[in-house]
This record gives C-alpha cells, structure tokens and sequence, in this order.
C-alpha cells in the first residue's frame, strides 16, 4: 500500500479533527499519520484551536432590552387586530359561516354569563364579572424606603426621568418591594423624598394577587 | 378538504420556543461578526422579523438552529457587510450630541443604554474574542459555526452557501491563522506546548 503525501492528504486532516470522515478516509490518514511528525503536529494544532474554542468561548448574554423590544416587535404591537384577524381566519376555513358565527357569539358572550350566573347563585350584577371580593391580611413590614420606579428601570437597564416624581415603596431584606396604595397614611409616604433610603417599620394590610401595601401606620427605626 | 390551520397564537408559542433559546448563541455570533454592539442588535433584531415572517418556510422536525442561523448569516451578508466596507467615523461628541439632540424618542435612549459596559468589556478583554474579530470574515464565520455552535460541515455549507471542500479548506485556513493569533494565550492555559525549535 503506498502512503499518500502529505500535501494531498492536508485537506483530509482537518475533517478528520472534526469527526467527518468516512471509515475508510480515516484508516489512510491514520496510517499515514504514524509515519509522518508534520501531519501529526498539524493535527494536535487543529484540534487544541477546537478545543480552546469550545471550552473558553463566553457567549454573551443579549441585553434584556434588545430581548423586550425584539419580544415587543414580533408579538406585542397588535394585540385586539391580532383577535379580530383570527376570527377572520376562522371564519374564512369554514363553510357553514352563519352556524360558526351563531356558535362564536354565543361561546363569547353565552359563557362569561352562564359562568357569571352559576358563581353567584342566580345574582347578577355588575360585579360578578370580575373579581368582586378580596381579603386584606395585615402585615407589619420593615425595610428601606426607595423609589419603585427608579429601583425597577435600573433593574431593566433604563433610567428614571428627571422630570418623574419619585413614587415610594418599602424594600424589605428578602429583596420584595411593597408598593403603597395611595390612601390614608400612605399618602403622606408615597412622595415624600425625605424619608428616602430611611428604615421604617410599617404597619397595614396585604392586598392579594401584588405587593401593595395599604398603610395604617409608619415609623422610623 | 377541511384543513386545519394553526391560530396565530399557536404560531407564536411554537415560534418563541424554538427560537428564543437560541437568542443569546445568536446575539453572540452577531456580536463576531459585526464587531460592533449596535450593529449586533439590529442584526439580531432583523433576523428575529424576518424569521418571524418566514417561519411558515421552515419544514417542521427539520434542524431549526441551522435554520435561523442562515438567516442570521444571509441578513448580515446582504445588509451589514456593504455597510461595514466604508470606513467608520466615531467621534464622540457627535454620537452624544445626536441622542441629546431628539431624546423625545424612547427608541434612542434605549440605543444609548445599548453601550452597554459589559458587552464593551467582554469584547475588549478577551483574547479569544479579539483573535476571532482578526479573523478574514469567510474564515471567521466557519470557525464560529463549526468549533463553537458545532455545526456539520454539511449544516455550514447550507448555512454559507458554499461547498462542503471549501468550508474544509476555510476552517483549516481559519484555525491555522487563529494559531498565530492565540499562540501565547493556549501555550498559558496549556493547550498547546511551546515549540522547541525556536
């Protein structure tokens, strides 16, 4: 069996770094790679470039932003056409639209109102539709008093106008942040930019579903 | 014959699973190959519209990554590499000037927060990066596919248009001259050793 040379086997060295050679390619590169240094060292080269690449390559993370507005651009600009149109779809697949159209209608407007009626008990009122009745648990929170709005842009990249009034929360050690509900004491906490960065303990109630606070008291510690 | 056809929303969760685990890989390769934040961004952003648009043109159960990766390759050939021949200006006053001059566009700011510390960072500080950015572009866009995204010579050639013998003979040409980029840094950090004959 004659040996090729090396310069009509070079092409073949880098597939065989690469695993894309068939059984038969290998054994000739194999054998001649135990008879030649060159191709030997040629071979340790390529493969070593492979591996710093693989292992120490760091992919950088995309910016959170660039993730929201390529997010924003591709779903979120039309959402009640992006409705409409589907319906438009759906009625354009079938042929007996009237029938489709009559069922649409009363799944739409028929269900919300049988589920309404079924909630309540026969009662229907204005209310029953949405959410008609919450629990308020009361909480005693201590934390910092910091500007909702500037703790979050900051958290996604962006910057709080100057023009913005701060709107204060609490941030309590385990990282939530309570918002205030503009009510009662929590009127007299919302903007004031004095208390910034000060301790409180705050007293008043939970509100499900959001950390909302509704205050009752406050105090500096 | 009643076929049924997907609701946008279908669509939209089958899209935004297959692509948006490939996002940052993407956003990466973008970053090579434009060698500029802003560039890579829009690059980024143009690939997700026009894969978006296509998606209908991609064959299910065929390789999605090989897929969006030809659009990522095909938009920056077609749009970006003209733009990049001419040479650039950066002056800074200007770019500084031009945010402040019409700041009542959201769009702009978040532009500006685009130059972000850490991505300069990350390309100014690493040597690999900076190897790979000295790269020729043909070689430079094998090199990624193959040695970090671990593409098939056959999966590159569809992604670059080319025959499978020519991206061999740029991947050899490739890592050869990234060789000599890299030399010290892999002889550091043991991956090659120093050669005895001078």
């Amino acid at each position: 069996m004659s040996m090729k040379a090396c310069q009509e086997l070079e092409p073949l060295l880098t597939a065989y770094v690469d695993g894309e050679l068939v059984e038969k390619e290998i054994v000739e590169v194999e054998e001649h790679l135990q008879i030649c240094r060159t191709c030997r060292e040629q071979i340790d080269l390529q493969s070593s470039m492979k591996k710093l690449l693989r292992e120490r390559y760091r992919t950088e993370n995309t910016p959170l932003h660039v993730r929201a507005r390529i997010r924003r651009m591709l779903f979120g600009s039309r959402p009640v056409p992006g409705f409409m149109e589907m319906l438009a779809e759906a009625f354009a697949l079938h042929r007996f639209k009237g029938a489709f159209a009559l069922v649409t209608l009363l799944f739409f407007v028929g269900y919300p109102y049988l589920s309404a009626v079924v909630r309540t008990g026969g009662r229907i009122s204005g209310f029953a539709l949405g959410r008609d009745h919450v629990e308020l648990k009361p909480v005693e929170v201590e934390g910092e008093v910091l500007c909702v709005d500037c703790e979050l842009l900051e958290k996604a990249h962006l910057t709080h106008t100057h023009e913005a009034d701060h709107r204060m929360g609490i941030k309590t050690p385990d990282g939530k942040i309570w918002n205030i509900i503009p009510a009662g004491e929590g009127k007299n906490l919302l903007h004031n930019d004095k208390l910034m960065h000060k301790k409180l303990r705050v007293r008043g109630y939970a509100y499900p579903g959001g950390v909302y606070l509704n205050v009752e008291r406050f105090q500096k510690i | 014959m009643l076929m049924k056809r997907k609701s946008r929303d279908e669509i939209k969760r089958e899209f935004e699973s297959l692509a948006f685990e490939y996002m940052d890989q993407l956003f990466s390769t973008a970053l090579r190959l434009t060698k500029n934040p802003l560039d890579a961004e829009d690059l980024l952003q143009d690939t997700y519209l026009r894969a978006y648009r296509f998606f209908n043109k991609f064959a299910p159960g065929t390789n999605f990554k090989a897929w969006i990766f030809k659009i990522l390759t095909n938009t920056f050939i077609n749009r970006y590499r003209k733009k990049q021949r001419e040479p650039q200006k950066v002056e800074f006053d200007k770019v500084e000037f031009a945010y402040s001059d019409d700041d009542d566009k959201s769009e702009n700011r978040a532009h500006q927060e685009t130059i972000d510390y850490q991505v300069y960072e990350e390309l100014f500080d690493d040597k690999i990066k900076d190897a790979l950015d000295r790269l020729a572009e043909d070689f430079r866009i094998v090199v990624i596919l193959c040695d970090i995204h671990g593409f098939s010579y056959k999966e590159i050639a569809e992604i670059v248009d080319v025959p499978i013998g020519t991206v061999m003979s740029r991947l050899s040409r490739g890592r050869k001259q990234l060789q000599k980029f890299l030399e010290e840094y892999a002889i550091q950090e043991g991956y090659i050793k120093r050669k005895l004959d001078g």
